[in-house]
């Protein structure tokens, strides 16, 4: 139940939609697929003057360009996870969509783009979007600019998102794929996740290359990187876990888990994630 | 505030002024006074108010009744086409109260027509945004494979019987 | 059973539900589809502090919302009401003690989220809008904030008029406690912390009221599984006769005990109508459904045995935090806890002392167990801690310890007369149903590692038929049938269905009498107008009295019948069989019962010669194994029927996060007779999962200052699909002695053994010897901060 009045704008262009952006200063919103936004505004967390549905912008389409992989910030989980291009360019992130939980119902609608300018630790996107070093298309009446992923999440609930500026497409970088893994924490099925990892093993350069993103730990996703340049096993897991996580030093509390717990849940949940996409290492074969 | 939607439901053209606050939920129940779509939480959690938008369920609570604008809005009256779903939750006993039914059909029908012939396991992980707090959902993952069955069995009965005709 | 209980019998079978395809094709219309158009709404204020005194409430800004037409405070309220009275009296020494019984408060708030204002408007969005503009200035005052704190000699008192926050206390005795725990051979003690959790039922509170001017006559429609001691309530309430008000159930969304009588809203959304002569509608959002909370008990209880493991002795001391005391029943729960000790097990001596304290939160809501939950978790959980001392395989010791059928009825040290069961059978054929033995191996495997499976068992014991006297209505159900002229059967009963599908039940009973199909059974439930006098849902006793009063008016149309029938037929009246609609002669000769009951309703002289008309009866059931007369320890027994369950649970629990894994659920039941297994089944089920719920996941917190946090189903974890595996079951049937139709009550039993065994499951992977406290939910962060004690042991 929406308390407060709004006005409701479906613009036909993006030009018009950012006018519209522009001139609600603070008072508005766009929609993603609703699932956040809408419902902050029925508990009344949320009391926008002006809600833009960008529904006829076109920011659904997933795109391939032999380097990148672009979709719109309007994809929804369901259509990401039925993508071919993204199961077969960005496998991760393809497995962190089949991980989502909320059902159909929620699938259908909801989408990376609004998860990420929510920007909420506890949720499955952002660190997932970290490892595979997206690249967040901004645009305003000011015009466009792009931010990688780590300059994108600057905090709990906090982007790099101006009030006036609309995401519009994020775009991730393909790469030669070695392994992905991507493993949640939650308590049930009904919760939020309290740790996620999200990890890819690549090849590049000649070398393999390990990222791996750490979400719900804290306020931020925690990001790391390795280039296998000496010879690794699944045993390293522990040692590149404790490395990564060594960034944080405070974890996110929230309703369901203190920051200790997520301090101590990190790791092996971190641990889990590189020990999979270490496992089968060539080296060790030899 | 009022704006005017254009937009199908169940079949027919819909088109009035309505208050630019309505969720698509309460303009399905309290506007057009269709009850069998029910809100359980309006946090989106618990999809009591499933409906299908062009062909894809959705929970209600969390679309604005101006975005179904030119879509295809189809509720559970709308679904004329789901009986032996129905059906195989009556005689499965996949309900209890009721309230969270209408939604674990339309769901139901969804992954049916996607998948004719889930696991277990995909059947609980379609119905798991559905929740239900009478049935600890054995009976619901049943009526649903009971359907997925029974169509086969159909099948195999039509294909059986060719040689006959 | 029936006198021609033949192949036909439809006791014992599973029809479908009556009426389901309204149900699966969104036909049935629950309270909130009933809203009559031109309603107004309401929203309410109310407290964000535990206790204060209201110095102002400024309600312009409110007022000037479009659409509002007022807003109505207590003390405006307090002028055209009196306070409600409690559903449940309370025992002596407290009997008449003032409760917090206004629908509105006035002058001072006693807890969080009291309704303090209501706003009425002509849509829900307006009265929303408004209520948030609604300014209450308060002075904030120290309240209780806990259970521990509620005993305090420094306690601020809670309740005006109470002289300390006692609501009331329970001594239960058998043997000699003392003097067996002092020559023990083993003694185990423990503590479990019981954190808040609700019913959360799919459908939220709604209540409609109209008030009709021109007959000076209220009706109330709205989710309540009580009508008749609403109706009572609200009359009261409402200075007005009972007859006056109408209260009427429609179909209901889950009830477990959520929707018992006694909300504020119930007589608020009354005196609002007839206030403001319009009908009115309050629809509770989730986030307020919320406060109900309930079963926050903390229980320290000491276990001995021989070194055999033969038990001697069990002790338990408990107190309960029931939050302010309204009409509601909720706070009566941990009464009934301690008078299930000590289950199904034989142990002479036993002393229980629980203590049930006031504070500053809102009301309990009742829940399913009703408080019996508690009594088994904690007699469970002090099995295996024994076990597990003792070295003694769980089931082995159970084994050593139930009571044997031929012990049969006994009573309970609590004065309760247990009445049939078969508990070692029902153990034994849980053991092989679970496939305990391969369990076992998989635990004893998985020992060492991160990933470890354990495995619980809890035993059950639930009384049912709660018929405590004093309480309105108490012992007794009451069926109304009627044959309409054209032949339809119409059973009105003043039980009502929360959605458990007892309406199938109970046309089933009738249809087996009368030879009819249940399909054919008109049921009428729910509405005070309509039927008699009844409790409505309540403690399993629908088909547990419902049914046999059924039976008993049934039996009586039939008598009535078979008579008419051998006026036509000229058979003797009690040689008359009932079968497919077909009154039958010995001859073979029959009439339809179409036939005969028009024939009756047009030649009386003839067809009825010598029958009381009209085709009506209506008979009541009492129970039997109740007991008002106090025993020798002065106790009463309120509780008829003891249906019992034996549970296993596998879990699967990660250490290193502390995340469980439900990976089997088997459980062996035995409600006695069963009227229509599949409709048991399931109702089980459903009570396993809201156990597992409870023992894992389900958890109610607050904030400092008493708000609730978990206020939606993201945080206020309710089980889902993919968090459960399938579950077995198996049942047994050793009918009550004590029931004419050999029942013993169904529906509400199952959580509390399903809660045990999981709750075991988990003290299993931990290690159990780790901790001596048990705090339920067994949640990933607390498993977590025990498995560094698990790994040391």
């Amino acid at each position: 139940m929406i308390r407060s009045s709004i006005r409701f704008e479906m613009p036909r262009s993006l030009d018009d939609a950012l006018q519209i952006l522009a001139d609600s200063g603070p008072d508005g919103r766009v929609l993603g697929g609703g699932s956040i936004l809408v419902s902050a505004m029925s508990a009344g967390w949320e009391s926008p003057k002006v809600v833009i549905d960008p529904v006829r912008l076109d920011l659904n389409r997933i795109d391939e360009d032999g380097h990148s992989v672009t979709f719109g910030a309007r994809a929804t989980y369901a259509a990401l996870l039925r993508s071919e291009t993204i199961r077969t360019r960005v496998p991760l992130l393809h497995a962190m969509v089949g991980e989502v939980t909320g059902g159909p119902g929620l699938w259908n609608l909801a989408t990376v783009g609004g998860s990420c300018c929510y920007a909420n630790p506890a949720s499955d996107a952002p660190a997932c979007l970290m490892a595979l070093r997206a690249q967040f298309h901004l645009q305003s009446i000011r015009g466009k600019r792009v931010v990688s992923a780590a300059d994108f999440f600057r905090g709990a609930f906090v982007t790099d998102r101006a009030p006036d500026e609309m995401l519009t497409h994020i775009q991730v970088p393909c790469e030669t794929v070695i392994a992905v893994a991507y493993s949640k924490l939650k308590h049930s099925a009904s919760s939020w996740p309290m740790v996620t990892g999200a990890c890819q093993r690549s090849f590049s350069d000649g070398k393999e290359h390990v990222s791996l993103g750490v979400g719900g730990l804290a306020a931020r996703p925690v990001f790391a990187a390795w280039t296998l340049d000496v010879p690794f096993d699944e045993k390293d897991a522990e040692f590149l876990a404790s490395e990564a996580l060594a960034q944080v030093s405070v974890g996110w509390t929230d309703e369901l888990a203190d920051g200790s717990y997520r301090m101590k849940a990190a790791k092996p949940v971190t641990v889990r994630v590189l020990k999979r996409i270490l496992e089968g290492n060539p080296w060790k074969q030899k | 505030m009022e704006a005017e939607i254009n937009c199908r439901l169940n079949g027919r053209a819909v088109r009035q002024a309505i208050d630019t606050r309505l969720l698509l939920v309460e303009f399905i129940r309290d506007v057009l006074s269709l009850k069998g779509t029910r809100v359980g939480c309006l946090t989106g959690d618990c999809g009591a108010c499933t409906v299908d938008i062009d062909g894809s369920v959705t929970k209600s609570c969390m679309v604005l009744a101006l975005s179904a604008e030119d879509r295809e809005v189809t509720t559970i009256e709308g679904r004329t086409d789901i009986a032996h779903i129905q059906e195989a939750f009556v005689e499965l006993n996949g309900f209890q109260c009721g309230f969270c039914t209408t939604g674990m059909v339309l769901t139901a029908a969804e992954l049916l027509r996607d998948n004719p012939n889930p696991t277990e396991a995909e059947i609980r992980k379609a119905i798991s945004g559905n929740l239900c707090r009478c049935t600890g959902y054995d009976a619901i993952v049943r009526s649903i494979s009971s359907v997925a069955r029974r169509v086969e069995d159909v099948r195999v009965l039509e294909t059986g019987s060719k040689p006959m005709s | 059973m029936t006198s021609d209980h033949t192949a036909t019998s439809w006791i014992g079978r599973s029809p479908s539900r009556l009426n389901g395809i309204k149900y699966t094709n969104g036909q049935v219309r629950y309270s909130a589809d009933l809203i009559p158009p031109g309603s107004l709404y309401v929203a309410l204020v109310r407290s964000p502090i535990r206790r204060g005194v209201i110095k102002s409430i400024a309600v312009d800004a409110a007022l000037a919302v479009e659409g509002v037409v007022a807003v109505i405070d207590g003390r405006q309220i307090e002028a055209v009401t009196d306070p409600t009275p409690p559903a449940f009296p309370f025992p002596p020494p407290y009997t008449g003690r003032p409760i917090s019984g206004r629908c509105l408060t006035v002058e001072a708030v006693q807890y969080v989220g009291q309704a303090v204002a209501a706003v009425v408007a002509e849509s829900q969005h307006a009265a929303e809008a408004a209520a948030d503009r609604v300014v209450v200035d308060y002075e904030e005052l120290d309240g209780v904030s806990n259970g521990r704190e509620a005993l305090l000699q420094s306690a601020a008192i809670v309740h005006d008029g109470w002289s300390s926050n006692i609501v009331g206390e329970d001594r239960i005795f058998a043997g000699d406690a003392q003097a067996a725990f002092s020559r023990a051979d083993v003694i185990v003690e423990g503590e479990i912390e019981f954190k808040p959790s609700t019913a959360a039922p799919m459908e939220p509170i709604c209540f409609l009221a109209s008030w009709d001017l021109q007959h000076q006559h209220l009706t109330v429609t709205g989710t309540f599984q009580n009508p008749h001691t609403s109706r009572w309530q609200i009359s009261s309430a409402l200075r007005l006769e009972e007859t006056d008000v109408r209260v009427i159930a429609p179909a209901m969304g889950g009830g477990f005990g959520f929707k018992m009588a006694g909300h504020p809203e119930e007589v608020m959304i009354a005196a609002l109508s007839k206030m403001l002569r319009r009908p009115i509608a309050y629809v509770e959002n989730r986030r307020d459904t919320f406060a109900g909370h309930c079963r926050e008990q903390t229980h320290r209880f000491k276990i001995a045995s021989t070194y055999d493991g033969c038990i001697t002795a069990f002790e338990d001391e408990y107190i309960a935090d029931v939050g302010v005391v309204g009409p509601c029943n909720g706070w009566t729960m941990p009464l009934v806890t301690g008078t299930v000790f000590p289950t199904v097990y034989d142990i002479a001596n036993v002393a229980v002392r629980g203590t049930v304290v006031a504070t500053n939160k809102a009301p309990w809501r009742p829940i399913r167990g009703y408080g019996k939950e508690i009594a088994n978790l904690v007699m469970e959980r002090a099995i295996d801690m024994l076990a597990s001392r003792l070295g003694v395989d769980p089931i082995e010791l159970r084994l050593r310890n139930v009571h044997h059928t031929e012990a049969l009825p006994r009573p309970l040290p609590s004065g309760l007369n247990v009445d049939s069961g078969d508990y070692p059978a029902a153990i034994t054929q849980l053991k092989s149903l679970f496939g305990y033995d391969e369990w076992s191996s998989r635990r004893d495997a998985t020992r060492g590692s991160d990933l470890r499976v354990g495995i619980g068992i809890g035993i059950e014991l639930t009384p049912e038929g709660g018929a405590r006297p004093g309480a309105f209505p108490s012992g007794f159900e009451t069926a109304s049938i009627r044959m309409s002229p054209t032949g339809i059967v119409e059973l009105a009963i003043g039980v009502t269905s929360p959605g458990s599908g007892n309406e199938t039940a109970l046309a089933q009973i009738v249809a087996d009498v009368l030879g009819l199909t249940p399909g054919s059974v008109r049921i009428k439930q729910g509405d005070t107008d309509a039927v008699p006098v009844g409790t409505g849902n309540a403690s399993s006793r629908a088909i547990l009295y419902g049914g046999p009063a059924a039976h008993l008016a049934a039996m009586d149309l039939r008598g009535k019948l078979a008579l008419c029938a051998s006026n036509l037929l000229g058979a003797n009246a009690d040689e008359i069989l009932f079968e497919n609609g077909f009154a039958i002669a010995p001859s073979g000769e029959r009439v339809s019962l179409a036939d005969l009951t028009f024939g009756a309703h047009t030649k009386p002289f003839t067809v009825a010669k010598g029958v009381q008309l009209p085709l009506e009866a209506t008979r009541s059931f009492q129970p039997s194994n109740v007991r008002v007369s106090p025993d020798a320890n002065g106790r009463i027994a309120t509780y008829s029927s003891f249906p019992y369950s034996a549970h296993a649970v596998a879990i699967e629990l990660d250490t290193g996060t502390g995340h469980v894994r439900v990976l089997d659920i088997a459980t062996v039941h035995d409600c006695g007779v069963m009227i229509n297994p599949a409709l048991v089944t399931e109702q089980l089920k459903g009570a396993i999962v809201m156990g597992i719920g409870a023992g894992l996941w389900e958890e109610l917190k607050t904030d400092e200052a008493g708000r609730i946090t978990t206020d939606r189903f993201k945080s206020y974890l309710l089980p889902r699909a993919t968090d459960l595996p399938p579950i077995k079951v198996g049942h047994m049937s050793t009918p009550s002695p004590f029931h004419p139709l050999g029942l013993k009550g169904a529906g509400e039993s199952g959580l509390g053994g399903a809660l045990a065994a999981v709750t075991n499951a988990v003290a299993d992977a931990l290690h159990s010897d780790a901790s001596t406290k048990t705090i339920v939910p067994a949640t990933p962060p607390r498993l977590l901060d025990l498995i560094p004690l698990a790994r040391s042991v």
